[in-house]
């Protein structure tokens, strides 16, 4: 049976691309236009994916009312959401509103593409039973990068798909130092280094509330960042 | 100069008043000076009355009841009298011994250039004389001679009741001891061994040491010096009459008795003085021809030290002018007529520090014979102080204590509030100084913006300028939230564009078309905003160089409602005027401007219209106290309300929050900013509100009459060259 992804976009135009894409590639999609008609249509049946914009029309942080409600219904469902301006990121993390990766509006089909079959990929991972072969082990770090899953100290991280690629690449080569456009590659991201600053404070952060001692992403000034291994 | 500097300066304003307590206690010493006089007065008026009413002591001491004789025949001679009443005088011819007493030579009046001086002091037994001639051609006695002197000589006229009065001639042969003779009543030269004398050269002529018996200079006296040469007239210096002589000739046996006499100080009048004896005064008597008849009393000031009070009370006071002069002859000079002119007769004279204090009352015997009192006398008081005595008194003290204390507690107080004053300002000029400072934060400088508690006009200073710095950081923040914006309503139609661009790539041949399509609307959308955004630009531009013209806004706007009429023909508009005299719209304004402001104020209530509704078009006018008439241009639609939160905002640029059912409408909310910007051009305010159902945008504007510009446009052209 074919995926449903639920777009919900008031710009007509830009879901209609999206739309096209996705139904290319097998998907069944539903565009809704408004925060009101989503909520209707996800109360009788929930999509395997959502793409949702933040600034629903009037509503202008309808998004991330949408986000939550939608995270209460399905802990597991992916969530991937669409943003006009790039600082509505902090909003987003600061509220921890559980969405799977936000990206900005004007990112390549390529790489939402990318993006989404990740995080089918995720979904699908977590249903079948995990194969060593794709688990990286780092001292305390346990990456699994089927199920894009991540352990620090035996406790699970959420991450989201970008962040998780940013750690993946750092984690993969232990004291190798990345530059940013290698991170953003690992990502499949184009974004300036201000935003990659951010992903890794962010990643920085999820880890201290796990540990409040986490130290092993370390910032190789003027080059970029390294996983520091145990000594 | 530093404000700190400044106002420290102007803190001395407090020296002010120690000043004018120094400058008043100057007075207070004038007018004491001026009292202490008075008592003086006062005090030697009561000492002549006290002597006046003792008529046995003027008589006594020759005061009163001796007929008058006048000064030119009176010598004076200084009794001593007491302790050391011996004078001390060896008959040497050397002076040293008449230095030691301290006495001022008298004139021998003279006549013919030939001028004489005299000392005489009085002891117990003798009196002593020394007598200096200026004579350069000396003439000694030739011995032998029949005469009683061939040469220089002296005369004199003394005696007594027992031996008789007779002219003495004192000569000498040579320098050394003198010959005192006389002739006898058998015309006998008769030698006076009990007048000695020292006869000596000096350079200027000749002097002579003398004693003779006190007792023979008691009654009748007379002495002259006599330059006698060959062949040359006599020439005399002296109490003796000269007419007698030249007639007597050089042998004065047969002269008329001289009417002269010696006259000293008396023991009688000094113990009458005595009484009166006060600390640092001095009691001087003076008979009618004034010499000095008794003296008590010393001008030693009481305390001389001073203490630090006392030093600036000294300093506070003026030195009178005059200087003091002690009399050392014997002989007391007259007053002037108009006493003013000579202060130190009745008045203040210096002494180096000291200050002495004179004043001379005359001595009138009262008698029941004579009709008139008869003077016989003055009364002089001297009295040395030191400067400050006058003053130093505990109200004086008080005075100048206060006085400083509050000049000081003043100088304080306003240097204090001066340094406080200069703080704050400082504290303020710091604070916008580094404001000002490249690189400087503003959220950190009102951070640190200083908190002035008190609402002076330095705390309203400071909460102005805070108020300016937080506009200033409001605008930042709005600078920098536009990109955010900017490239949130560039995003979304680029997004259309790549989407599409994307699925083109992908898309089966027939469905290229739609895509491109999409793609197309998208990059149009994007120029539209582009030249939304440059419009405003275009419209600051075109506002700096518009003029001003007269318009009749009632007739611009009836003419621009047919024209909005037709160029939105779906849509129904509704002109409402305000009735008005003729004159009150026509005013001085941008026609362009405004019609173009309309514009957008329609462009936007069309859009968010509701349909069938009409849009309204409204002019008004009020009349505003401080503003004069002030006239209204509405637009007001029926349709969604503004949002609260934007009602502040509304007009800034870039701020759209409201959504039209076309979603390819651009909502830059430049528009609005473009009608604040010109509602702005004619100082006039740009709003928003929700009215029922829908909302009104107004523009208010003061009227500028044509009347007034006019006149204002004819003073340009009579100043312009």
């Amino acid at each position: 049976m074919a995926r449903t992804i639920a777009i919900v976009e008031d710009e007509q135009a830009i879901a209609d691309n999206y739309k096209d894409a996705f139904t290319r590639l097998g998907f069944k999609v539903d565009h809704y236009l408004d925060r009101r008609s989503a909520q209707t249509a996800f109360a009788v049946k929930l999509p395997d994916l959502a793409v949702i914009d933040v600034g629903l029309g009037d509503d202008i942080e309808g998004g991330f009312t949408l986000c939550r409600d939608l995270r209460a219904k399905a802990p597991n469902l992916p969530i991937v959401f669409l943003t006009a301006r790039d600082d509505e990121f902090d909003v987003i993390s600061g509220l921890r509103l559980g969405a799977d990766d936000y990206l900005t509006k004007d990112i390549s089909q390529a790489h939402m593409l990318a993006r989404i079959h990740a995080l089918f990929r995720r979904v699908d991972a977590m249903h079948e039973p995990a194969n060593g072969d794709d688990a990286i082990e780092r001292g305390n770090l346990l990456l699994n990068s089927s199920r894009m899953s991540v352990q620090w100290q035996d406790k699970p991280i959420d991450l989201t798909v970008t962040e998780f690629w940013i750690l993946y690449a750092l984690a993969k080569h232990p004291g190798h130092v990345k530059n940013r456009q290698q991170l953003m590659d690992a990502a499949n991201v184009v974004l300036d280094d201000n935003t990659i600053t951010s992903h890794i404070k962010r990643i920085r952060r999820k880890f201290n509330a796990v540990d409040a001692d986490f130290d092993r992403i370390q910032t190789a000034y003027g080059m970029g960042y390294r996983w520091l291994g145990d000594a | 100069m530093k404000l700190r500097q400044q106002l420290a300066l102007l803190a001395l304003v407090g020296l002010l008043i120690p000043g004018i307590t120094l400058y008043s206690l100057q007075i207070f010493n004038e007018q004491a000076k001026a009292s202490h006089i008075n008592a003086l007065v006062g005090m030697a008026e009561a000492i002549a009355a006290r002597l006046a009413s003792d008529d046995e002591l003027l008589q006594a001491s020759g005061l009163a009841g001796s007929p008058q004789i006048p000064a030119d025949q009176e010598l004076y001679s200084h009794r001593l009298f007491g302790d050391g009443s011996e004078a001390g005088i060896t008959i040497d011819g050397a002076t040293g011994d008449w230095q030691a007493l301290a006495l001022e030579p008298l004139p021998l009046a003279g006549s013919d250039a030939f001028s004489a001086s005299y000392r005489a002091v009085t002891d117990n037994l003798k009196t002593y004389f020394l007598i200096e001639v200026e004579d350069t051609k000396r003439h000694y006695h030739q011995a032998g001679s029949e005469r009683l002197a061939t040469g220089d000589h002296l005369l004199l006229f003394a005696g007594n009741q027992q031996q008789g009065l007779h002219y003495f001639v004192v000569r000498a042969e040579l320098p050394g001891a003198i010959e005192a003779v006389y002739r006898n009543a058998f015309g006998q030269s008769v030698r006076q061994e009990r007048i000695r004398g020292v006869w000596q050269e000096t350079e200027q002529g000749y002097r002579v040491e003398l004693s003779l018996p006190s007792n023979m200079t008691q009654g009748p006296f007379a002495l002259a010096a006599v330059d006698q040469a060959p062949f040359k007239a006599l020439r005399v210096a002296g109490t003796l009459a000269t007419a007698a002589l030249a007639t007597a000739g050089p042998d004065p046996g047969v002269i008329p008795p001289a009417t002269g006499r010696l006259v000293s100080n008396a023991a009688q009048l000094h113990r009458a003085l005595q009484v009166f004896n006060r600390p640092a005064t001095r009691l001087t008597l003076l008979d009618p021809n004034r010499w000095q008849r008794a003296q008590t009393g010393q001008l030693t000031p009481d305390n001389p030290a001073a203490k630090p009070l006392q030093k600036l009370l000294h300093w506070v006071t003026k030195r009178p002018q005059a200087g003091w002069q002690d009399v050392h002859s014997g002989l007391w000079s007259t007053p002037p007529e108009d006493a003013s002119e000579a202060p130190h007769f009745n008045g203040w004279t210096h002494d180096h520090n000291t200050l002495i204090a004179r004043v001379e009352v005359p001595v009138h015997r009262a008698t029941a014979a004579a009709l008139e009192a008869r003077y016989v006398g003055s009364i002089v008081i001297e009295q040395a102080i030191m400067p400050w005595q006058l003053l130093d008194h505990s109200a004086t003290r008080r005075l100048l204590l206060s006085s400083l204390l509050g000049g000081g507690a003043l100088l304080l107080l306003l240097i204090g509030y001066a340094s406080w004053l200069s703080a704050r300002i400082t504290k303020l000029s710091r604070a916008a100084g580094n404001a000002a400072k490249p690189g400087q934060s503003l959220n950190r400088a009102l951070e640190q913006w200083p908190r002035l508690t008190l609402n002076d006009e330095i705390g309203q200073l400071s909460r102005h300028y805070r108020g300016v710095l937080s506009q200033l950081q409001d605008h930042n923040e709005y600078l920098r939230s536009l990109t955010g914006k900017l490239s949130h309503e560039l995003r979304t139609p680029l997004a259309v564009v790549t989407g599409s661009l994307d699925n083109l790539m992908a898309a089966e041949p027939g469905a290229i078309g739609k895509y491109a399509q999409r793609a197309r609307e998208g990059s149009l959308r994007l120029s539209r905003i582009v030249s939304a955004m440059t419009e405003a630009s275009r419209v600051e531009a075109s506002i700096s160089s518009a003029e001003l013209e007269n318009v009749d806004l009632k007739q611009l706007l009836s003419d621009i409602h047919q024209a909005y009429q037709s160029a939105y023909p779906q849509q129904k508009f509704e002109l409402s005027i305000q009735t008005a005299a003729p004159e009150t719209y026509c005013v001085q304004v941008a026609p362009e401007l405004l019609v173009q402001m309309l514009d957008k104020l329609v462009d936007n209530a069309v859009s968010f219209a509701l349909a069938e509704t009409p849009v309204q078009l409204e002019l008004t006018y009020r009349a505003d106290d401080s503003r004069g008439v002030l006239i209204e241009l509405a637009v007001s639609n029926q349709g969604p309300p503004l949002p609260s939160a934007m009602q502040g905002r509304l007009f800034h640029s870039l701020t759209s929050e409201r959504r039209t059912g076309d979603s390819s409408a651009v909502h830059l909310g430049l528009g609005l900013y473009i009608v604040e910007l010109i509602a702005r051009f004619h100082q006039g305010e740009a709003a928003a509100r929700n009215i029922d159902n829908g909302v009104c945008f107004s523009v208010s504007m003061p009227a500028k009459y044509p009347a007034l510009s006019a006149r204002r446009a004819v003073t340009s052209v009579d100043n312009s060259p």
